[in-house]
């Protein structure tokens, strides 16, 4: 851990907000794309991120450095608040068994070509349950075992869950690179372009 | 395909990609919601301390009343003397019935002293037991407890036997646990009045309060004055100039029980009522100057203080709710004041001269002896003991008749509003 994040860490464990003010400004904005990638909208992950900044100040003191980087201990908080934020407001998940079955295309190229908030918006619509499998999974690194202990749920649901976001990412992507072909077409017929 | 090439293309773009937010906005909206947090936090924890010392004030008053009820005649803790609350007729009639038993049936002299003691109290209860149909539901019930006191109190005669000899029958050893198990057990004994029902018909309070006792007193009173059939002008200028203190009194009664809840108080009574006497005083002097003689006339403010002191006999009627630990009642009756004292000096009729009289040298104005005053008060008894009680009593005394002669030109009367306290003891 770097020196700038221990001096944070101590001015916290002694209340200077000063500190507490750097610690936000710092990993504001990492952190709320870890929380937008769980809410739905970004009033969602703003109320989320702020819920989780409050725990972290509370909780500070639980802090060890020897596990691991500040940052990541901050993204889990964000994490499970946002999961816990999500079965408060809604106490089941929403169960959607019947996932597009899409066939294969080149998507990779898709994303490379996407930007971050294109990719950020289009995960965004993942349906809940789904979508917090896909983050967990892919971009946070928690194994199956881990997600099933998260949420609450079966190894399997976590597995066929995680299979169904991909199929539905996927969909998106597709559909995502259609519209992008229009878009030329669309500003030319706008523009009066021949 | 969707691949691992893809998971890790996702995962690297969004790792530690910031989103465009304005953190110093985020940082006010944080610090605002942590403030109010921690407000409604501190009222919860402020709610929740007055809620927990009202709970624990609930359950000390509560666990009190209980040991206060438990100290009473119908309870008996065991780490007390059990046989305390009760008479000596109830204890020598017990001691009685198990001597006649044991001379009857003391036939296992070999029997060891604790077994031996259980089980006289035991047939000697139950034959009491068959006795008394009326209380035999009762008794029943209480045998078991009965006959630990009763085993507790006479094991404090075998503590050596006790300590030398290990019991060994199981009634025995769990008998003896009992008072380390249950160190503030609190067991029940059939009281006197249960025991014998003619005996104590008014009860086993008959013993500690419808007995014979005395009683002591302090009131402290605001004295009402009524000066009435004179000159109105004069009333004016006394009330201007005397303004009524507090007036003191005590006393020392005996009470007999008439009835259950009814008893008769007489004694003695003083009272002392002060009264302060306030005016400018004028006085003229002659200063001879060069050529003439010149008149000065000085004021001085004087005050005095009149004091009429009353004796005399109470005689009252007290009607007394009693319970376990308190007793409240209402009090009525006549005082007959047998004599008064007075002292100072009151304006006479023609102030406007400066006159004032000397009361102990006016012997016409103030009665000498005086009737009687009406009394009413209610009280609050704390029972401390089995003999003493304090308490706690507020009314008001009333005398009708005036305290100056008929022949005076002002009739005064006086009513006296009290608070005061007492103990009351009673005599065996």
């Amino acid at each position: 851990m770097n020196k700038r994040d221990i001096d944070i860490v101590h001015g916290c464990l002694r209340g200077d907000k000063s500190f507490e003010r750097l610690l936000v400004e710092t990993y504001a904005a990492e952190l709320m794309t870890v929380s937008r990638r769980y809410a739905r909208t970004w009033e969602e992950a703003e109320d989320v991120l702020q819920d989780a900044f409050i725990k972290i100040f509370n909780h500070i003191d639980q802090f060890d450095e020897k596990k691991g980087e500040l940052y990541y201990w901050m993204r889990t908080i964000v994490i499970r608040t946002a999961l816990r934020d999500y079965k408060r407001k809604f106490p089941r998940t929403e169960d959607i068994t019947a996932a597009a079955q899409i066939q294969e295309n080149k998507i990779i190229d898709v994303v490379d070509k996407l930007q971050e908030e294109d990719l950020l918006n289009i995960i965004s619509k993942i349906p809940d349950g789904y979508r917090q499998v896909f983050n967990l999974y892919v971009i946070d690194g928690f194994s199956h075992k881990e997600i099933s202990q998260i949420l609450s749920i079966s190894e399997s649901t976590s597995r066929s869950q995680l299979t169904r976001a991909k199929s539905i990412l996927r969909r998106k992507l597709k559909n995502y690179k259609s519209y992008a072909k229009c878009i030329p077409i669309t500003l030319t017929m706008t523009l009066g372009i021949d | 395909m969707y691949t691992d090439h893809l998971d890790n293309d996702i995962r690297n773009r969004l790792k530690r990609y910031p989103s465009d937010l304005d953190a110093g906005l985020l940082w006010k909206k944080i610090d605002a919601k942590r403030s109010a947090t921690s407000n409604r936090r501190r009222k919860w924890r402020l709610l929740t301390t007055m809620l927990l010392l009202c709970l624990f004030a609930g359950c000390g008053t509560v666990m009190t009343f209980t040991a206060i009820q438990a100290s009473q005649s119908k309870f008996t803790v065991l780490h007390h003397d059990p046989i305390q609350p009760q008479s000596a007729h109830y204890k020598k009639r017990l001691t009685q019935m198990i001597v006649q038993h044991t001379i009857k049936n003391d036939t296992k002299d070999q029997e060891n002293p604790i077994d031996k003691t259980v089980r006289l109290v035991s047939e000697v209860s139950s034959n009491f037991h068959k006795s008394s149909q009326k209380q035999n539901e009762f008794l029943k019930r209480k045998t078991n407890l009965a006959f630990e006191l009763q085993y507790k109190s006479n094991s404090m005669q075998h503590i050596d036997t006790l300590q030398k000899a290990p019991p060994k029958t199981k009634s025995n050893i769990e008998l003896l646990k009992l008072p380390t198990l249950f160190p503030f057990r609190i067991t029940r004994l059939p009281t006197e009045q249960q025991l014998y029902p003619l005996k104590t018909a008014n009860s086993i309070e008959a013993s500690t309060i419808n007995t014979i006792s005395w009683s002591a007193y302090f009131n402290g009173s605001h004295a009402i004055r009524k000066l009435s059939g004179g000159a109105s002008d004069y009333v004016i200028l006394r009330n201007s100039l005397e303004r009524r203190n507090m007036s003191r009194s005590g006393g020392l009664l005996v009470n007999f029980p008439l009835a259950k809840r009814l008893s008769l108080s007489s004694g003695i009574h003083y009272q002392k009522t002060i009264e302060k006497l306030s005016y400018q005083h004028v006085s003229s002097s002659i200063i001879r100057t060069a050529n003439e003689l010149v008149q000065r006339n000085t004021l001085r403010n004087k005050t005095h203080y009149n004091t009429i002191e009353q004796i005399g006999v109470p005689i009252l009627i007290s009607y007394t709710k009693n319970t376990n630990r308190w007793s409240l009642g209402l009090r009525c009756g006549s005082i007959l004041n047998l004599n008064q004292w007075v002292n100072g000096e009151i304006p006479a009729m023609k102030f406007g001269e400066g006159n004032f009289m000397q009361i102990n040298q006016e012997g016409r104005v103030y009665k000498s002896r005086i009737g009687a005053s009406i009394i009413s008060s209610l009280f609050a008894r704390y029972k401390l003991s089995p003999s003493y009680q304090i308490y706690i009593n507020s009314g008001i005394n009333y005398l009708p008749g005036s305290i100056t002669h008929n022949d005076y030109v002002l009739d005064q009367r006086y009513t006296f509003l009290f608070f005061g306290i007492g103990i009351k003891g009673s005599i065996n």
